[in-house]
């Protein structure tokens, strides 16, 4: 499609020797994709070349019709934000200071926020029931709501696209589906790619499967999946 | 920390600063009164010349300096700590105040080949311009080195690994010299404060100034960084420019302090974590003001101790910080049971 808020052209990714080729794909607007395939086929270096981590081996990617190649940096972290697995660090950062961070693409070199920064800051915390952890230390948090902080940071960021890297991998299986329901939720006016090993979870809530299989990259809707690869394994 | 708390503090510690600074010009083997200080600084004609001499051109560059190499080592400590995201990275970590040491024990150790055997060390400005060309030298190796390594950890032990050749070096050339030369290189090693004039000040001034601020200036890249790398790049962040300006701040900043006091240790390692521990933050629009006046204040502190227990000039600050600094790192280990970045 033309219009596609995320279109891959001939893409080829990987650490020098390619992990997958010849990638065509594309997203719309209202996309929750989830992202499948074996350990080390390359899911998270996939993810990690479309949010612009890592350079593509060749081919082009296109955000709202524009090269990421000619984008600056800021820019580009105006379009897409990126969640990791996992957030491991030491250092004394707040629920509240790591989710007005999402606000960096738009402030200027001295970081200051205006009036409506802070009130989409405060309005994601509420709707993620962050507001009464706002002060504490992420260290300090729980798996789960390390995992909500990061996503309330990545709303924040106000981006079109929101890519997730194993999001539900250190969440219970509770956990898990209110968690995958709210991707789903938020979904409907972004484009949400993430990667999971969980699959029977995942399909119940993703509209498209993306596969890497054997070096390609597959689309399928989660039934097709399921039909074609999931039981006859 | 709320926004008045935060003032609080930071008008305690500039207090605390400009007390430590008179209290630092009073110290030292002549005996100076308050009423001398407060001629000095706003009388235009001072009656008692010699007090205002000694003032000006000994005590009050010594002040200076003091202040401006605690807080230059201490964000520069900051920067490092938050680029490696390691505790124990430090300004001395890249390698970047051996190089100063190198050029100078290349000068005063290495002396008798280079300029014949009569050589005896003296010159003050050879020591500068050596140390400011070993320091600049090992820059110039990290800054290529960080264009070729991704991994910030490789470029750490890189740094570590040069730090160690270095040493060996300065060692094979100590065995080679004289006596004389030797005990002046290790007299230089033990830092000091008073060997700078009001000359000196005039360029360590408004370079080690610039590069706070530049450092001041990086603080939202900084704050960026915490949660690691990717997650800054993803945020915007040019990590090759934020790693070639911080770089360059560390470097000139410790180059700079080097050159003029010696090896100074510890300080940059232990003073961003007391100011951590006070503001409780890792932002560094909080942190690296506040590390700046707990840098001067602490290098004050090492100045003024210095200076107690002689009557004859004073103790190698060198010995007096890392005495100072080395209980302050323990203790906030200790409290916080874990370490902070």
């Amino acid at each position: 499609m033309i219009n596609s808020i995320l279109k891959i052209n001939n893409l080829e990714f990987g650490y020098k020797t390619p992990l997958c080729k010849a990638v065509n794909i594309s997203a719309e607007i209202g996309d929750l994709i989830c992202l499948v395939g074996l350990n080390g086929s390359g899911k998270s270096t996939f993810l990690n070349t479309i949010s612009g981590i890592l350079k593509p081996l060749s081919g082009e990617i296109f955000i709202n019709k524009q090269n990421i190649k000619n984008l600056s940096l800021n820019k580009k972290s105006q379009l897409i934000s990126y969640v990791p697995t996992r957030i491991d660090f030491t250092a004394n950062l707040t629920v509240r200071e790591l989710a007005e961070m999402g606000r960096s693409p738009y402030t200027n070199i001295f970081d200051k926020k205006s009036k409506s920064d802070i009130e989409l800051v405060e309005n994601i915390l509420n709707d993620f029931d962050l507001l009464k952890l706002q002060n504490r230390q992420i260290w300090s948090l729980s798996d789960g709501e390390k995992q909500k902080a990061m996503i309330a940071r990545a709303l924040v960021q106000e981006t079109p696209i929101i890519v997730l890297d194993e999001p539900s991998a250190f969440l219970d299986y509770k956990m898990k589906s209110r968690f995958l329901a709210k991707l789903k939720e938020i979904s409907k006016t972004k484009s949400l790619i993430f990667s999971s090993h969980d699959i029977e979870t995942a399909t119940k809530f993703a509209t498209k499967i993306w596969f890497i299989n054997e070096e390609k990259l597959e689309i399928l809707s989660p039934k097709e999946f399921i039909e074609k690869y999931y039981f006859t394994n | 920390m709320s926004k008045s708390k935060l003032t609080i503090w930071f008008i305690i510690l500039s207090v605390l600063l400009i007390i430590l600074g008179v209290y630092d010009l009073l110290s030292g083997s002549i005996q100076v009164s308050m009423s001398d200080i407060f001629e000095f600084i706003f009388s235009k004609n001072p009656k008692n010349s010699q007090y205002y001499l000694l003032l000006k051109e000994f005590r009050f560059p010594r002040m200076s300096m003091a202040i401006l190499a605690g807080a230059g080592l201490s964000i520069s400590g900051l920067i490092m700590q938050t680029l490696f995201r390691n505790p124990l990275a430090g300004p001395d970590i890249l390698g970047i105040s051996s190089g100063a040491s190198l050029g100078v024990a290349i000068v005063v150790l290495g002396g008798n080949y280079i300029f014949g055997n009569s050589f005896i060390y003296a010159s003050n400005y050879l020591t500068l311009i050596a140390a400011a060309i070993g320091a600049a030298t090992i820059l110039a190796l990290i800054l290529t080195i960080s264009f070729k390594l991704r991994d910030i950890l490789s470029i750490l032990i890189i740094g570590i690994l040069l730090a160690g050749i270095i040493s060996a070096i300065v060692s094979i050339l100590q065995y080679f010299a004289t006596n004389i030369n030797v005990k002046s290189f290790v007299v230089w090693t033990m830092g000091s404060l008073t060997a700078s004039s009001s000359k000196d000040l005039t360029l360590a001034i408004p370079i080690i100034l610039s590069f706070i601020l530049l450092a001041f200036l990086l603080s939202k890249s900084l704050n960026l960084m915490l949660p690691g790398e990717s997650f800054a790049k993803t945020m915007g962040v040019n990590i090759k420019l934020l790693r070639i300006l911080s770089f360059s701040a560390v470097s000139i900043l410790t180059g700079v302090i080097t050159v003029y006091c010696g090896p100074i240790g510890f300080v940059g390692i232990a003073v961003p974590h007391i100011s951590r521990w006070i503001f409780n933050t890792s932002n560094h629009f909080v942190l690296i003001p506040a590390t700046a006046l707990l840098g001067g204040i602490f290098m004050l502190c090492g100045d003024i101790l210095s200076n107690l227990f002689t009557t004859n000039g004073n103790l190698p600050i060198n010995a007096v910080t890392a005495i100072l600094a080395s209980p302050f790192i323990i203790w906030v280990v200790f409290k916080n049971k874990r370490t902070f970045v």
